[in-house]
């Protein structure tokens, strides 16, 4: 009886054990048990699926620790299953839950019960007990326990998956150099992983990003992969799989990882200094529905330039590595108005170098090259980067050229500087103008620039922007302007101001000014310039409330009296003036 | 008390011998500079000229910024242009030089003279393409606008913005009681803004573009987009002065005059403009 058969009958056993349970209408629950019979340390692990048809939703399914054993994990996910038969579709939804544990103890252990609590209602299901003894039979891990019938089938646990049958450590071999000394995460977590952190610029090192998930975890789906920010770096992408290849497996604080390359990235520092890789994060998801996010770590890059020492001319900073250089002279002889085409040709597995030093020769010149790349796997799986550099040459002298050779100084870990040439050949040059002939003879004479300065002059301060704040100058001007016209606009209207029409203001505090002001106010007429019948009936045009003029003219009547002294009370007027500008200002 | 005396002198012993470190460490790194400085000027004397090229430049590549060091680079490529054995790029090279020298030069007679060789250097590869036959190469001309920032500095155009708004702030205050004041403040208020846009263009600038010289000949300008120089666009003349905005580890966003564009990174000298 093989395993896979033997569990399926711990599965019928428990449904039948567990009566309360076994209902169309309440949970269903399989039990998996895998293997069912162990040796003393041996982990075993338990699956759970339990499941409603009726659309319940199962909250919580718990299984505690056997007395006498230990929790190696845990793990829970939502399940659902559809399947279809003679009496239609039949839907499923719940939780999977899987627990691994190992005992010492020799002989019978009881699992105890699992408790499946679906809203405020809890069932309970029996479980089978294992049986812990020395002469458990030991199985070889395999990938398809069915010799490649069924591949592996995502979304169909348990089928063709590698962790569901390969219990954890038993024959296959953990590799010492995975082992970390903490993990990171639990269930899953990355590492970063650096081939070297001190470099030199232009030197390639490999960078990767391990993935380490629990052996008897399922390959999580995860979410929102951010790379990690490879500032300062040249960053080739090696290795970038949707599913990545396992390269080993691990132990990591006494449980076992199968370790994945999950990102390997090709990176050239490009300037000397501390240079941080930073973490690559993704979501994954944890217990009860959740999403957790988990990230490497970073790791800083101590960069240095090349020793001075011996540096040879026309070196630049950055190429660094072996490299294997090559020129071609097409053609060989030109005639007048020709040019010639020189094609160099640089290959390495460091960074392409940005230029070369030419040979400089009298009567000829190079242009500018044109730069180009491609890229070539080697037999050993390698990127190699070909950089071709093509330049037009001119003749200005006729003859027979010998134009040297083309080089590439370059530095070489651990053993310093080197120069690498190609020899270009010889141009046969025919046909050109004996005056740019002469012309061309020519050499430069020595500038007269003057004597070089023996000491140093001492530190320059660069020129640095005036602070922001000081931008907000001019525009205190407006906002001062802004504040005294809410100024005067205030202060007019706690004395009641009131324009006349020539724009001017005048403040009204006794009944004679108040009464003009109103009359000029209502009417546009000025009380001194017209006659009292004009502005009277120009004042009864302007207000047709019945009374309302009249009792106005008495009020102007009787301030006109108090200004020539008459016997009006002032504060009664006082009074009808602060009535008058209430209503008519 | 006694160990809190103690710990208070020990602290104070440590903090003196940090900063005599510190101190020791600036002397002794100054004194290398000039050893080496002393090592290029005595091979350029000595017509060691390819040796006084790598001793300045080892310099410039330690980070060594300072006006003196930068123009006897000059004057070693400079002489190198003379020699049997010339490199290609050594005029731009030296033209980058001597400007650089004349941006880090405390003294106007080390900018003149830093100006004048260089000027020197661009007639004598004039010179040259002449003699060359070398195709036409576009020199760009600073615009009006580059003129006119380069002759009034940020500060100068805020100040003036500052002044245009305080003026017309006083006219404004004095002739408030009357309805009618005039409109010039306004107008003067309204000036202030080009001003103040200027200063903040001039900011920009200095925040975000750094001067750098052509060393390379026959250079064209790449378009942004397709990375490939147009077919109508003449090579840039070897030393001229451009504006590098941002860029990769090969290539860079460039400004010459009014041209926009892209420049391979081996091709552009950047110049010092100082310590921070």
């Amino acid at each position: 009886m093989s395993g896979r058969e033997i569990a399926a009958w711990v599965a019928m056993a428990a449904v039948v054990t567990a009566p309360a349970i076994a209902r169309a209408d309440t949970p269903q629950v399989k039990i998996d048990i895998d293997p069912e019979v162990v040796q003393p340390g041996q982990p075993f692990r338990v699956r759970i699926e339990a499941t409603t048809s009726d659309g319940s939703r199962i909250d919580e399914v718990t299984l505690p620790t056997p007395a006498g054993a230990t929790r190696l994990g845990e793990s829970q996910g939502p399940y659902s299953s559809v399947t279809l038969g003679p009496g239609g579709t039949v839907r499923r939804s719940g939780i999977n839950a899987t627990y691994t544990f190992s005992t010492t103890k020799l002989g019978k252990l009881a699992l105890g019960k699992i408790t499946i609590r679906v809203g405020s209602t809890r069932y309970v299901a029996t479980t089978p007990n294992i049986r812990v003894s020395r002469d458990a039979p030991t199985r070889q891990r395999t990938n398809d326990p069915f010799g490649g019938m069924f591949p592996n089938l995502p979304g169909f646990p348990g089928f063709g998956d590698d962790d569901m049958f390969g219990s954890p450590g038993e024959q296959a071999s953990v590799d010492p150099s995975l082992a970390l000394p903490k993990a990171r995460g639990q269930g899953l977590f990355f590492f970063s992983k650096l081939s070297k952190t001190r470099l030199i610029t232009g030197e390639p090192v490999t960078f990767d990003v391990l993935e380490y998930v629990e052996d008897d975890l399922r390959d999580p789906a995860m979410t929102e992969i951010h790379e990690a920010s490879t500032d300062g770096f040249l960053s080739k992408p090696l290795e970038v799989r949707q599913h990545p290849r396992e390269i080993g497996l691990a132990e990591v604080e006494g449980k076992r990882y199968r370790v994945k390359l999950f990102r390997r990235y090709r990176l050239i520092p490009l300037h000397a200094g501390t240079l941080t890789i930073g973490p690559l994060q993704a979501k994954v998801p944890a217990q009860g529905g959740r999403v957790a996010q988990r990230d490497s770590q970073s790791i800083e890059v101590v960069v240095g330039d090349p020793v001075a020492a011996g540096r040879p001319n026309g070196y630049v900073v950055g190429t660094v590595g072996a490299y294997e250089i090559g020129a071609e002279l097409s053609p060989a002889s030109i005639g007048p108005g020709e040019r010639a085409v020189l094609t160099v040709t640089v290959r390495g597995d460091g960074r392409p170098p940005a230029s070369l030093v030419l040979p400089e020769v009298a009567g000829v010149s190079f242009q500018e090259p044109e730069i180009r790349d491609s890229e070539a796997q080697t037999s050993s799986g390698e990127t190699r980067v070909t950089r071709t550099f093509t330049m037009l040459i001119d003749a200005t002298a006729p003859g027979r050229h010998d134009l040297g050779a083309v080089q590439l100084p370059s530095y070489l870990i651990d053993h310093g500087y080197t120069t690498y040439e190609a020899r270009i050949g010889t141009l046969e040059v025919s046909g050109v103008a004996p005056a740019d002939a002469e012309a061309a003879t020519e050499v430069d004479s020595p500038l007269t620039l003057g004597a070089p300065l023996t000491t140093l002059a001492g530190p320059s301060a660069a020129p640095s922007p005036l602070p922001r704040g000081l931008y907000a100058l001019p525009l205190l001007a407006p906002l001062a302007m802004l504040i005294v016209e809410i100024g005067q606009r205030l202060r007019r209207r706690g004395r009641n101001d009131v324009p006349r029409r020539d724009g001017e203001l005048v403040t009204h505090t006794d009944p004679w000014s108040v009464a003009n002001a109103v009359v000029q106010r209502v009417t546009g007429l000025s009380t001194k310039s017209t006659s009292r019948e004009e502005w009277t009936e120009a004042l009864r045009a302007a207000r047709t409330e019945p009374g309302e003029v009249d009792e106005f003219l008495k009020f102007f009547d009787d301030a006109e009296a108090q200004r020539w002294g008459g016997s009006e009370s002032a504060p009664a007027l006082q009074e009808q003036a602060a009535r008058w500008r209430k209503r008519w200002l | 008390m006694a160990v809190a005396r103690r710990l208070q002198g020990l602290t104070c012993a440590l903090l003196l011998l940090g900063c005599a470190t510190e101190a020791r460490a600036d002397l002794d790194s100054h004194a290398d500079t000039q050893q080496r400085l002393q090592r290029g000027v005595d091979a350029l004397s000595a017509g060691r000229l390819d040796e006084a090229v790598a001793e300045l430049e080892t310099l410039a590549n330690r980070g060594v910024v300072d006006a003196h060091v930068s123009f006897d680079r000059g004057l070693a490529y400079a002489a190198r242009l003379g020699s049997p054995n010339p490199h290609p790029g050594d005029h731009g090279q030296a033209i980058a030089a001597f400007e650089e020298a004349r941006l880090l030069a405390h003294d106007t007679a080390l900018a003149e003279r830093a100006d004048r060789a260089a000027d020197a250097v661009r007639g004598e590869l004039a010179k040259k393409r002449h003699r060359d036959n070398a195709p036409p190469a576009y020199e760009a001309e600073p615009t009006l606008g580059d003129r006119l920032l380069d002759a009034v500095p940020e500060g100068a155009w805020l100040a003036l913005a500052s002044g245009l708004a305080v003026l017309g702030l006083l006219v404004y205050l004095r002739s408030r009681p009357a309805r009618h004041a005039p409109l010039w403040p306004l107008g003067a208020g309204l000036l202030a803004i080009p001003c103040l846009l200027t200063a903040q263009v001039q900011r920009e600038r200095l925040l975000h573009e750094q001067p750098a010289v052509l060393i390379g000949s026959n250079v064209r300008l790449l378009d942004p987009e397709t990375r490939r120089p147009s077919a109508d666009a003449d090579p840039l003349v070897e030393g001229a002065l451009v504006w590098v905005r941002a860029g990769n580890d090969a290539l860079l966003d460039t400004r010459s005059g009014d041209l926009r564009g892209l420049l391979p990174r081996a091709s552009v000298r950047l110049l010092a403009r100082g310590t921070p």
